[in-house]
């Protein structure tokens, strides 16, 4: 007897949230890295500065609870309980975006959702990430999807990206992409147009406004302000080791551009072999949206999905001025996922079908399982390096070889 | 008529040792520690390199084996099955704890024995073997040589012929015989590596209850067909156990593990009908519960990579500070 659907959208949840739990377990180290307990010492009661939402959440907690919060142990917990509660969001939004997609690609969008969250569980688990602010940029561009999936309060995704880039400027490069691409589809597919064209210039605005305002104009205390966040930083970070680099750039807005020269030559020895070992994806991914363009007989409808292909080069600029490509890889694979899944929660009938496609020409490959399991060779991601593998693999090319960057 | 892999055989085997390869580097840390080797030579540095590629290229021949001589609508399960084994047999010995130990050399030895045994020529060279791997690892008496004897077992079951009895005996007492020269000429080391501690062990031990519930339905099937020639299945906790004595967990949980899926593998290859059905009940009753059965090979993958063969470092700037 045919599954319901229901049926079949459990059985992908339980999968999930099974193997979900096991990555956890696997990746969970118990620390909480020096870079982001610093964090949870910026705060707004010094100025409307940069990075600093998550440390006045931080502080609002500290003089609401009877607790004290400002010690490594609360730190701790308070990384533990706002990850468990992340992971359990990952899984309520599988479940939703899985409800609305259509029943013959619900295998397909299961398995996009599969590996997005395993790869949010690895990366947000292991010390490097553990209560990164990525996490919260992940949740705020998540929200923003779904509003613009449902149809529901969709001017809420102004203010939502607006939290996010509260959280962290970068947001504006690696997970605004999501909302702005929605929107832009919407304007071009959906009707009234003219509203979703007003709300993306609106949205587009206030993130750029404010990321100019972080970036130019909101470091102007620094040295007043120093000594106090330096000794907020030592309470809440392992035995008072604060990231005294992190301070030097947020606080005193020193420029760390030219120290950063050798680590991005390292980023290039790392990046280059992570391609070509997930050339199988990049090939798939290529051949999907070369379906999807080929199935739009139209210039007119072949727009939207040119901008939904090239949706992540918002992360350029980051790729070639930044140096956490652990993170740039993370931001990248998240658009990509969640923007298909999206579409197909939209019911866009061409995406949906092009998705079917993929799928089973891929599966009629004898080998194909192990494309399921490919990935996990490459968990969890870090932040300067890839990860674990790519950083000991670009070691043992500059160290044998290349000999090209010194750290 | 001679049989001949098939292009989506080969396509697979081709995967497989890319994959394994891949896996292999990701955990390989280019350190060796010392093992109790017998010979100097196993303690080199560049000949432990040249054993463990050897020892991927024998594993994926003994792979294109068991395609070759499995039924064609076994196919799909020998290669969900290989799969599974080679998340386990890949990793371990490239990691820095099993890496040029007694525990790799005995493997490399183990997939030539069964995939001749499985092939059905020069099944004599068994015993042999079997008396070379005792000398090189003693240990391998509990696990190694217990897995040969299974696949014998099977195989008199299957083709009631009296040499694989003879074979059988022959291999016990050629085990028998390289622990006596391992007795007189040198003496039993514990090679046990601590790769993962016994509460990390235990969360493996709670993390495998859906294993646990796969195999009960399909060892339930096998009882239920075969009756007592079921319980060959028992010979592989005695590999686990030693090794649990001597605390090393992560060859513990590889050789529970490796042991059921080479025994499987084995079951179907050599067409055991009862094994088949019990494959098929396990298959459906687990495919109606989960999506994706892939995850039952990705799930230990987990471990193995993240634990056993290649843990997460510990942040030394978390103590040291930036």
């Amino acid at each position: 007897m045919e599954e319901s659907k229901e049926k079949k959208i459990r059985k992908i949840i339980l999968a999930q949230a099974i193997f979900g739990f096991a990555t956890f377990v696997c990746c969970y180290q118990g620390v909480l890295r020096s870079y982001n307990s610093t964090m949870l010492a910026l705060s707004y009661r010094y100025g409307f500065t940069s990075r600093s939402l998550l440390g006045t959440i931080y502080h609002f907690f500290n003089d609401l609870l009877p607790v004290d919060m400002m010690n490594y142990q609360a730190a701790l917990r308070f990384g533990q309980v706002c990850t468990g509660a992340f992971f359990l969001f990952l899984l309520w939004f599988s479940y939703h975006a899985l409800k609305k997609c259509r029943e013959d690609c619900l295998e397909m969008c299961g398995i996009l959702l599969l590996l997005f969250l395993v790869c949010m569980i690895s990366t947000f688990s292991c010390g490097y990430n553990f209560l990164r602010v990525d996490m919260f940029m992940i949740l705020t561009a998540l929200l923003s999807v779904l509003l613009l999936t449902e149809g529901k309060a969709e001017w809420l995704v102004l203010p939502l990206s607006a939290v996010g880039v509260m959280f962290h400027q970068g947001f504006v490069f690696m997970y605004f992409n999501l909302a702005l691409v929605l929107l832009f589809y919407k304007a071009l597919v959906k009707e009234k147009k003219a509203k979703y064209v007003i709300l993306f210039v609106c949205t587009f605005l206030a993130g750029s406004a404010l990321f100019l305002w972080f970036e130019l104009f909101s470091k102007g205390q620094g040295t007043a302000i120093l000594d106090s966040v330096v000794a907020d930083a030592k309470a809440v970070s392992f035995e008072g080791k604060y990231h005294s680099t992190l301070l030097a750039h947020e606080v005193l807005g020193v420029d760390l551009a030219t120290e950063e020269w050798e680590w991005h030559k390292m980023n290039i020895v790392q990046v280059v072999p992570y391609l070509v070992l997930s050339l199988s994806y990049l090939v798939i991914l290529f051949r999907f949206f070369a379906d999807l363009f080929r199935r739009a007989k139209e210039k007119a409808q072949r727009f939207p999905y040119v901008i939904v292909a090239i949706g992540s080069f918002t992360m350029l600029p980051d790729y070639l001025l930044k140096i956490d490509y652990g993170r740039w890889i993370v931001a990248t694979i998240t658009y990509y996922l969640i923007i298909l899944v999206a579409l197909a929660m939209m019911g866009d009938e061409l995406v949906t079908t092009a998705l079917k496609e993929s799928y089973q020409r891929v599966t009629r490959h004898s080998w194909a399982f192990l494309l399921l399991l490919y990935p996990i060779l490459f968990l969890p991601f870090w932040d300067v390096d890839i990860n674990g593998f790519m950083q000991k693999l670009a070691a043992w090319l500059n160290g044998n070889i290349l000999h090209w960057f010194q750290i | 008529m001679e049989k001949r892999l098939q292009k989506g055989d080969v396509s697979f085997l081709a995967a497989i040792f890319l994959f394994g390869l891949i896996m292999a580097a990701r955990v390989f840390d280019h350190r060796m520690e010392f093992h109790y080797v017998p010979m100097g030579l196993m303690q080199n540095y560049t000949f432990n390199q040249a054993a463990l590629l050897g020892l991927f290229v024998i594993q994926t021949v003994f792979f294109g084996v068991c395609l070759l001589q499995c039924q064609d609508e076994q196919k799909k399960n020998v290669r969900y099955l290989l799969a599974f084994l080679s998340v386990f047999t890949f990793p371990m010995f490239a990691s820095t704890a099993y890496w040029g130990s007694f525990d790799m050399y005995a493997f490399i030895l183990l997939f030539p024995t069964i995939g001749l045994l499985l092939w059905g020529r020069m099944e004599w060279m068994s015993i042999p073997l079997c008396f070379i791997m005792i000398c090189i690892c003693p240990a391998s008496l509990l696990g190694n040589v217990c897995l040969i004897v299974s696949v014998l077992i099977e195989k008199i079951q299957l083709t009631k012929k009296k040499k694989y009895a003879v074979c059988l005996i022959g291999c016990i007492i050629a085990a028998l015989l390289g622990e006596a020269v391992v007795a007189t000429y040198y003496h039993f080391y514990s090679d046990a590596q601590t790769a993962i501690s016994g509460k990390k062990f235990l969360a493996i031990l709670i993390l495998c209850i859906p294993y646990y519930m796969a195999a009960f339905i399909y060892f339930k099937k096998k009882l239920e067909s075969e009756g007592i020639k079921a319980a060959v299945a028992l010979l592989g906790l005695p590999g686990v156990l030693i090794q649990l004595q001597a605390n090393d967990y992560g060859k513990a949980v590889f050789y529970g593990f490796v042991y059921y899926i080479m025994l499987a593998v084995c079951s179907l290859v050599l067409g055991n009908g009862s094994s088949i059905a019990a494959m098929e009940e396990t298959k459906g009753k687990v495919a109606s519960a989960i999506a994706f059965p892939v995850l039952i090979i990705a799930y230990p993958l987990l471990f193995m990579l993240l634990w056993i063969a290649g843990p997460l470092p510990l942040f030394e700037e978390v103590f040291v500070g930036l």
